[in-house]
């Protein structure tokens, strides 16, 4: 799952640099924050096991093939998020540097598929909500799948955009997701069975979770439900009826046919909206559509703008109550 | 010979020649650095069709790999072990990508063949060039380098604490995976029953470890910072390496050197 070189293009590899740059930067001041020194001798050993552990196979009964851990949420959940994205990020800088498993300018994409995607997406929205509540071997298994199927997904997206293969987007999709489904399954198995074990038998290694059944408020409530809109909006909305809606089917029963006929001199506002839409139909401006990328991108636009128009008269909203009650 | 024996066989082996002392060694690693940086971005700047234009390439990895001491076999080796991974996603262009491209002029072939050979030369180079950079730097060089290129303590510090402790901890994984082997016969006893409590020790062996080495550290005066070693200092050969690099970087990507070479050999067209 290590991305190559030769897969990727250099605009695509120095974007993603830049973003797990971003993200490296920030961790290692949150660590520096935190001022633990012992994390450092412990970070460094548990990059080592999680370099060692990937090299040691278990068969799966009944496929006779063979799976390792993986080690992103297991990392995240014995040193916390930052502490984790560090370590993934030397295990995979080591492993690119020195058997070439992974590119250097495709180390961003790998940084991001296989360590932020872990650590910062399916670790806290995940593992911890679920955690908590005491369902760790559930918490395990569909943080695993969910991190992996996210991972699976950029790496389509960032090759896609990169340009070296043919294969059509929905093709490569549809290959990748079910491969990495089973992947998910099996690296959540083994982190569950890893955390048992741990739990049993030294259970000072593991973070004190909270006893108490929390309801996850606030800022990760907001980040759980900015994620499902995402995700519906990106990949769910491909398997939006084309049927037509309520309204529309009544208007086609009322005017005896298919939908309302196009003017041919359109009124101003027709006309102001026909320039404004930059994904007319929620597809690419191009014939067709775009396809599914199409959609993919009309949809995560249409919920950013939709958010941030919503926070935005939020804000106004908030200050000018601030401004009126400080008067 | 277990994976993880291999494994550690090959990382010794670089290890040791990055120990060496050619004129290449003793260069500041972030001149090395930038410079395989760069070559690999502008290898991966040519189109999914370009294939004559990238064999110039090839003379940096060679040249750099002769004066480091780098064998070409163990570079050969690494690519071809490599190269499936790559061909695997590239494969289906044969069937996706048929419309004909020039290969020379001419010379008509189908897109997803070029793009085949094209990945392939790719994968040679880049690959090649990021071992030759960590053979002729060693990771005290690197971790120095991007030190004092301004990447955070805690990275460049965890690059040489994991570095370290890969050996130890590698070491024990591969004892313990023996033990494993030689009590598994025909393959029973290696499913996840047997490998949870295998790799669940060896985790908790880890982390008991690094407690003694925290401790250690502590009764060695260690206050959270990391002295490194392994810098130079960037001088005139450092300036000349890097521009002179950079130079044939720009010459190969904006020529076709070759059809160049042709013409000039075949009496000017």
């Amino acid at each position: 799952m290590h991305m190559a070189d030769a897969l990727v293009s250099p605009t695509v590899g120095g974007v993603m640099w830049g973003v797990t740059a971003g993200v490296a930067l920030w961790s290692a001041r949150k660590l520096r924050q935190r001022g633990e020194e012992r994390l450092v001798p412990l970070m460094g050993v548990l990059g080592a096991f999680v370099f060692a552990a990937q090299m040691i196979n278990f068969s799966i009964p009944g496929t006779g093939s063979s799976g390792h851990l993986g080690g992103g949420i297991l990392l995240a959940v014995l040193l916390g998020p930052h502490a984790a994205f560090i370590v993934i990020a030397s295990v995979l800088a080591v492993q690119a540097l020195f058997f070439a498993d992974g590119g250097l300018l495709a180390f961003g994409c790998n940084l991001f598929n296989m360590g932020f995607l872990p650590a910062f997406i399916a670790w806290p929205l995940i593992y911890r909500p679920l955690a908590v509540a005491g369902r760790v071997r559930l918490a395990a298994f569909i943080a695993a799948v969910f991190g992996l199927q996210l991972g699976a997904l950029a790496v389509v997206v960032e090759t896609t955009l990169s340009g070296i293969t043919s294969l059509p987007f929905t093709t490569f999709l549809l290959a990748m997701q079910p491969i990495h489904l089973a992947i998910g399954l099996v690296e959540g198995g083994v982190t569950a069975a890893l955390l048992l074990f741990i739990a049993r038998m030294e259970p000072a290694m593991l973070p004190v979770e909270s006893a108490t059944r929390r309801f996850p408020g606030g800022k990760r409530l907001f980040l759980s439900l900015l994620a499902a809109a995402l995700f519906t909006g990106a990949l769910l909305a491909w398997y939006a009826s084309t049927s037509p809606d309520g309204l529309e089917w009544s208007v086609a029963r009322v005017m005896g046919g298919a939908s309302l006929p196009e003017t041919a001199d359109p009124t101003l506002l027709q006309r102001i909206q026909q320039r404004l839409a930059f994904l007319p139909g929620y597809g690419l401006p191009v014939a067709g559509g775009g396809g599914r990328f199409g959609t993919t991108l009309a949809g995560l636009v249409g919920s950013l703008v939709t958010l941030l128009v919503i926070v935005a008269i939020g804000f106004i909203l908030w200050h000018r109550r601030q401004r009126s009650s400080s008067r | 010979m277990t994976t993880i024996d291999a494994t550690i066989r090959d990382f010794d082996f670089i290890d040791r020649l990055s120990a060496g002392q050619s004129s290449l060694h003793r260069l500041d690693p972030r001149a090395k650095v930038v410079v395989t940086l760069l070559f690999i971005a502008t290898v991966a700047s040519f189109d999914r069709h370009a294939v004559i234009p990238l064999l110039p390439f090839f003379l940096l990895p060679v040249v750099l790999a002769t004066l480091a001491g780098v064998p070409l076999r163990f570079l050969l080796r690494k690519v071809l072990f490599l190269l499936p991974v790559v061909l695997l996603l590239v494969l289906p262009n044969l069937y996706f990508d048929r419309l004909t491209y020039p290969l020379v002029d001419g010379v008509m072939v189908p897109g997803g063949w070029l793009s085949l050979l094209s990945a392939t030369l790719k994968t040679g180079l880049t690959v090649s060039a990021s071992l030759v950079l960590v053979a002729a730097t060693g990771m005290n060089g690197i971790s120095a380098g991007l030190s004092r290129l301004g990447v955070p303590q805690v990275l460049v510090v965890q690059l040489l604490m994991l570095y370290r402790y890969l050996f130890v901890i590698s070491d024990l994984a591969a004892r313990v995976t023996l033990a494993r082997e030689l009590r598994s016969p025909s393959g029973r006893g290696r499913g996840l029953a047997s490998y949870a409590p295998l790799v669940g020790h060896l985790l908790i062996r880890s982390w008991e470890r690094s407690e003694r080495i925290y401790r250690a550290m502590l009764g060695r005066g260690f206050n959270g910072t990391f002295p490194l070693i392994g810098g130079g200092s960037l001088g005139w050969r450092e300036s000349i390496f890097v521009a002179g690099w950079l130079l044939f970087l720009l010459i190969c990507r904006f020529l076709d050197l070759p059809l160049l070479v042709g013409t000039v050999i075949l009496g000017g067209a």
